[in-house]
């Protein structure tokens, strides 16, 4: 007669890489009897003999709570295999010498398969496999490591060893006090019933009677063993009146107890009492009243970082693009005969300014992806959330839901989907409400660029302000709708997975900022190069025929300019009424990074050429190179000086900042469309301090206004088109409010 | 009176007032963070806590699972509370935890 022998194990434990090795072609797959279930059997052959290897599917237990559960155990029981394999994570023996335990209850000869040995060892876990054999009642125990098909040879030595010299273990030691003593009353019953002993291992049967499996009650119901299941139904009872707990729960619990003293004297690691090195350093960052300050002043850090040591970078890549590519192109294109047609106003006002008004913000957002990616990368992002409990809580609001909201300062649109790992639905449609308040990567540019013309040095504390302000409404908002429309019981506390803290390693840090910022490219090429065209039409198309012919119409008269004056007066209270700033807006609901460019397009074609730059393009190359290695000596004197500036938030404390190339009373450096919009901000606010508070206006309603169509794509996707126009409508309302209140107030008092 | 740890670490999530993490409740109860999630395993399994997963696809976006703005969120346990308002919606359809 074939041996059968059965491998069993936790998913994703490399059981089926060592069914293959073990088998190797000779492979059966099929489903398991009326189950959809995959089963996958195969032959081992060792010299004449052959055995049979059963792949049963991966399970944490042998209870009855999932169709897998129920596969493993029926086939153990009823199939009888001569033994199991069973496949453990070496690196996670507490969750996996759970089923172990429980194969070994139901009195068959068990195997342990230890593998991934080597990532337990990388993790500092020193097993004895002799301790562990030991312990488990001297069943044998074997080092695998499957993808290496290590440790194969020493498997199939025990397989062929159990196959003839059957030995089972014993873990009923692990049971103490009145679960012992009842599990062996009602064994004692169940062998003196022979069409049961027969069928059935009385110890394993007699612990899921305790258990109260209604799987094997209703079997045996079916066998008629009535007077067990009275018997089974009393122990119960007085298990838990001397107790005070459910059998099923005190069952389990000796077996987590006896899986804690195994690993105590078969593995060495660290000891339960010792304090990490991630403990000692969250008893501080997550500390009750530190925790939010730090996460504060570390947000402040990333945008002082992300504004202040990118300036020169931003800079060089403007005037590289700005002067250097715009003069050689129109320079080019002057030789090909087409200067000053359709065509070069096309390649010119349309598309180098308009995607390469957005492509200058590259240095940007590396910058701020660098930020993001060490902290991911440490292990303080998953803190955030832990620390932001508190503060949502006390708003009434999940602390998961600061999670989705997190992932939303990068995209809005996986902010929303990810809403799905809240299980209510009503903290889902909130949380992916709130996620369009979190200042997502597109808007970056535009903060960065008020903030240079308007804010100069200070311009990180403008962007700080603007993620701040986005976190403070969403809070505001949530708190509001949790106590009118979306009442409902207080949030379910939960359990988090915080991650060691570890040095942020390059390679990954690099990846991350890489992959983000190709993301933005990608953007740049499509979807903005694509509005860039549309727009040049749009303001090469006069409104009427009195205005101009077709590309030599002012901005101001085309059709876009005079559609977005028309919308213009609305923002007028808010102190940005004119239809430059208008129909920035309009275009940015395709993609908020398209605001930057339809105003850099808008300005471009306001704007009068720059003249006298008569260098070669050898002289120009030169300059470009030199204005690069410039950009690296003030990155590293602004990278220097976030320490002074950040002790200088001190009260009273003021110290000097690095100022390695000193300006020699020059002008202050902007952008084209920073000194563009510094003018006409002035022009409408009619002032240049109400130039800068409707700035800070301006800012404030891109913050808050609807978001971008894909975001909103995804908001009608998940919860529906009247939950979408709830949104675009709150968030429009939300956002002029505020810029309003921004503006007027601001005048009250800065002017 | 319950005595048991996995009773005990239940009774620790419901009274709570915050989250708590995996560190603090192995303190508590003086066993490792292997050993609380290893238990929460079981109550997952009794149907009295959940998990959460992380996200890897985003509806019809083009990213589809390579969007580089899905950070790896950490894995949550949250105490189920009442079945009434429960997502229809399966995380698992679309989610895989990592």
């Amino acid at each position: 007669m074939t041996k059968t022998i059965a491998l069993a194990g936790n998913p994703n434990v490399g059981k089926s890489t060592l069914f293959n090795a073990l088998t190797g072609s000779h492979q059966h797959v099929g489903n398991w009897p009326g189950k959809t279930v995959e089963k996958k059997d195969g032959l081992l052959q060792f010299g004449e003999q052959e055995i049979k290897i059963v792949d049963l599917p991966g399970t944490y237990s042998l209870t009855a709570y999932s169709i897998e559960e129920i596969i493993t155990r029926d086939y153990i029981v009823n199939e009888k295999p001569t033994a199991v394999v069973a496949v453990v994570n070496a690196a996670n023996l507490d969750r996996n010498l759970y089923l172990v335990t429980q194969l070994i209850e139901l009195d068959i000869p068990v195997i342990v398969a230890l593998n991934m040995t080597d990532v337990a060892r990388r993790r500092g876990l020193a097993i004895s496999l002799n301790g562990l054999s030991e312990r488990l009642g001297g069943i044998p125990v074997v080092e695998t490591v499957g993808n290496r098909s290590e440790g194969l040879e020493a498997l199939v030595d025990a397989i062929e060893l159990v196959t003839k010299h059957p030995h089972i273990g014993n873990v009923q030691t692990g049971f103490s006090g009145i679960v012992k003593e009842e599990i062996g009353n009602l064994r004692e019953e169940i062998e003196d019933q022979e069409n049961l002993k027969d069928t059935y291992r009385p110890g394993w049967l007699a612990t899921k009677l305790l258990e109260n499996d209604q799987e094997v009650i209703n079997k045996l119901d079916s066998l008629g063993a009535g007077e067990l299941l009275t018997s089974a139904q009393a122990a119960r009872k007085r298990i838990e009146n001397q107790t005070g707990e459910d059998p099923e729960i005190l069952i389990a619990d000796q077996r987590y107890q006896f899986i804690d003293k195994v690993i105590d004297s078969a593995v060495e690691r660290p000891r339960k009492t010792a304090i990490t090195r991630s403990e000692k350093i969250d008893n501080f960052v997550t500390h009750k009243i530190w925790g939010l300050p730090i996460f504060m002043l570390l947000m402040w850090l990333v945008f002082q970082f992300t504004s202040n040591v990118s300036g020169p970078f931003l800079d060089w890549v403007d005037v590289f693009i700005n002067e250097f590519i715009l003069k050689w192109t129109v320079w080019m294109l002057d030789l090909l005969g087409m200067g000053n047609t359709w065509v070069s106003s096309l390649i010119t006002d349309g598309i180098i300014a308009g995607v390469g008004g957005v492509l200058v913000f590259v240095p940007v957002l590396l910058f701020l992806y660098l930020a993001l990616g060490i902290m991911e990368d440490s292990g303080y992002m998953a803190r955030a959330a832990f620390v932001m409990d508190r503060v949502m809580r006390w708003m009434g609001l999940h602390g998961k839901s600061f999670l989705p909201m997190i992932i939303g300062f990068g995209c809005t649109v996986p902010a929303v989907y990810a809403t799905r790992t809240l299980e209510n639905e009503k903290d889902r449609k909130l949380t992916a409400f709130l996620a369009t308040f979190m200042s997502c990567g597109a808007r970056l540019p535009v903060y960065v660029v008020f903030g240079a013309a308007f804010f100069g040095a200070s311009s990180g504390t403008l962007v700080f302000a603007m993620y701040l302000l986005g976190i403070i409404v969403a809070l505001i908002t949530g708190f509001v709708m949790k106590n009118t429309v979306y009442k409902s019981q207080p949030p379910a506390p939960f359990v988090m997975e915080l991650p060691p803290y570890r040095i942020p390693r390059p390679r990954d840090v690099w990846h991350q900022m890489w992959e983000r910022t190709h993301g933005f490219l990608v953007k740049s090429g499509t979807v903005i190069l694509g509005v860039s065209v549309a727009l040049w039409l749009l303001m090469a198309i006069p409104a009427h025929q009195e205005t101009g012919p077709f590309n030599q119409v002012n901005p101001g008269d085309s059709l876009f300019g005079r559609i977005s004056g028309l919308l213009a007066p609305v923002f007028k209270p808010a102190g940005f009424g004119s239809w430059q700033t208008t129909g920035s807006l309009m275009t940015g609901i395709l993609a908020k990074e398209v605001i930057v460019s339809t105003m850099s397009q808008i300005y471009a074609g306001e704007s009068q050429p720059v003249e006298g730059n008569t260098a070669t393009f050898q002289e120009d190359l030169v300059s470009v190179g030199i204005g690069f290695g410039r950009a690296v000596y003030l990155t590293i004197q602004e990278t220097i000086n976030i320490i002074p500036r950040t002790i200088n938030l001190i009260p009273f404390v003021d110290l000097g900042e690095l100022d390695l190339l000193p300006s020699d009373g020059e002008e202050l450096d902007f952008t084209r469309l920073e000194g563009s919009l510094i003018k006409a901000f002035e022009k409408t606010a009619g002032s240049p301090r109400a130039g800068a508070i409707a700035a800070v206006s301006f800012n404030v309603f891109v913050l808050l206004y609807i978001p971008c169509v894909s975001a909103v794509s995804a908001m009608r996707q998940e919860f529906g088109r009247r939950w979408m126009w709830a949104q675009i409508t709150y968030t429009f309302v939300i956002a002029w409010v505020a810029s309003v209140v921004v503006f007027q107030v601001g005048k009250l008092f800065f002017i | 009176m319950a005595t048991s740890i996995l009773s005990k670490l239940l009774t620790l999530i419901e009274e709570s007032s915050g989250a708590y993490s995996i560190q603090a409740l192995a303190r508590e109860l003086d066993v490792t963070p292997a050993h609380v999630e290893s238990m929460l395993e079981y109550w997952i399994r009794k149907g009295k806590i959940n998990t959460s997963t992380n996200l890897t696809e985003c509806g019809s976006c083009s990213a589809q699972g390579d969007c580089p703005f899905v950070l790896e969120m950490p894995r949550t346990y949250e105490l189920v509370m009442g079945q009434d308002q429960q997502s229809d919606l399966d995380p698992h359809v679309m989610c895989t935890h990592k």
